[in-house]
C-alpha cells in the first residue's frame, strides 16, 4: 500500500509551505529538511490535523505516530494508555509488550504522570507500533 | 461563576492530547472520559464550590422570607420578633455549622470525584 501526494498545496497567510508537491511513498522513507520546509506541515496534513489548500492524499489508512512530546494520558498507566488507543488491544498483550521494554509490576501500576521520561517515550513508541486498524471511524 | 469556570477549564484541556485522539480515532465517548472531563472538572470544582455553600445560606434567607413550618429559617424569624437574643445566636450558630458542613461535604464529594476522573494529575 503506497501514500500518494498529489499536488498538494498549503500556505499560512501569505507564507507559501507547501506549492503543489507530489510524492509517492512505497516503501519506507526518511523526509528530511532544512527548517521551515514544511516538513512537520507535510505530516499533519497525512495525520489529518492539518487542511491542505488543494491537492490530494491517498493511502493513508491507519495512521500511527510518535509524537516529539509523549502524549500519554498522564492519569493512566501505561497498560491503560496502550489499551486506550489500541483499538482491540487487549490489557494482557500490552502488559507483556511493555514487560519486555523493562517495564517492572510496580511501574505497570503507575499513572503514565509518575513514569520516568524514557518509560513514556517507551510506551508513546509502543503505542504507535501496536495501533490496530479501528473497528469504526 | 460556574460557566466561565467551566469554559476556562476547556479552554486549558490539553491541545496535544486532542491531537492524540485524533490520529488514532479515539470515539467521542473516550474522548470525553479521559481528555475533555480531566480538563475541565479541576476547574469546575474550583467554581462550583463558592455558588453551593452561597446556595446553602440563600436556602436560609429564602426559608427567613418564606417561613416554612419547622426549617431554620423560620425559628430565626420567630426568635427575633419575640426578641429572644440568645435563640437567635443559637439558630445562627446553627446556619453558620449546616454552613461549614455542607462545603466540607461538598469539597470531600469533588475531590473524590476528581480523583477518580483525574487521578494524581491535577492536586
Amino acid at each position: 500500500m503506497s501514500i500518494v501526494i498529489e499536488n498538494l498545496c498549503k500556505s499560512f497567510g501569505t507564507h507559501a509551505v507547501l506549492q503543489s508537491f507530489c510524492w509517492t511513498v512505497d516503501r519506507p522513507m526518511v523526509l528530511m529538511g532544512a527548517s521551515g520546509c514544511g516538513k512537520t506541515t507535510l505530516l499533519r496534513i497525512l495525520l489529518g490535523l492539518e487542511t491542505a489548500d488543494s491537492g490530494t492524499v491517498t493511502g493513508v489508512v491507519t495512521p500511527a505516530v510518535v509524537f516529539q512530546e509523549d502524549r500519554l494520558c498522564p492519569q493512566l498507566t501505561a497498560v491503560d494508555n496502550l489499551v486506550l488507543t489500541g483499538h482491540g488491544l487487549t490489557a494482557a498483550q500490552a502488559r507483556s509488550d511493555l514487560r519486555s521494554l523493562g517495564f517492572t509490576e510496580a511501574d505497570l501500576r503507575l499513572p503514565a504522570v509518575r513514569l520516568s521520561g524514557g518509560q513514556k517515550r517507551r510506551a508513546a513508541l509502543l503505542r504507535a507500533l501496536l495501533c490496530q486498524t479501528p473497528k469504526r471511524c | 461563576m460556574v460557566y466561565a469556570g467551566v469554559q476556562g477549564g476547556i479552554a486549558d484541556t490539553d491541545s496535544q492530547l486532542l491531537e492524540m485522539a485524533h490520529v488514532y480515532r479515539l470515539p467521542l465517548i473516550t474522548r470525553l472520559r479521559y481528555i475533555w472531563l480531566p480538563g475541565i472538572f479541576p476547574s469546575f470544582c474550583e467554581s462550583a464550590l463558592p455558588p453551593w455553600v452561597c446556595a446553602g445560606k440563600s436556602g436560609v434567607s429564602a426559608e427567613v422570607i418564606g417561613l416554612p413550618d419547622h426549617s431554620v429559617g423560620d425559628a430565626l424569624y420567630r426568635a427575633k420578633i419575640t426578641l429572644s437574643t440568645p435563640d437567635v445566636f443559637a439558630w445562627t450558630l446553627v446556619i453558620v455549622l449546616l454552613s461549614a458542613l455542607l462545603s466540607t461535604v461538598a469539597a470531600r464529594l469533588l475531590r473524590a470525584v476528581k480523583a477518580r476522573l483525574c487521578g494524581e494529575v491535577q492536586a
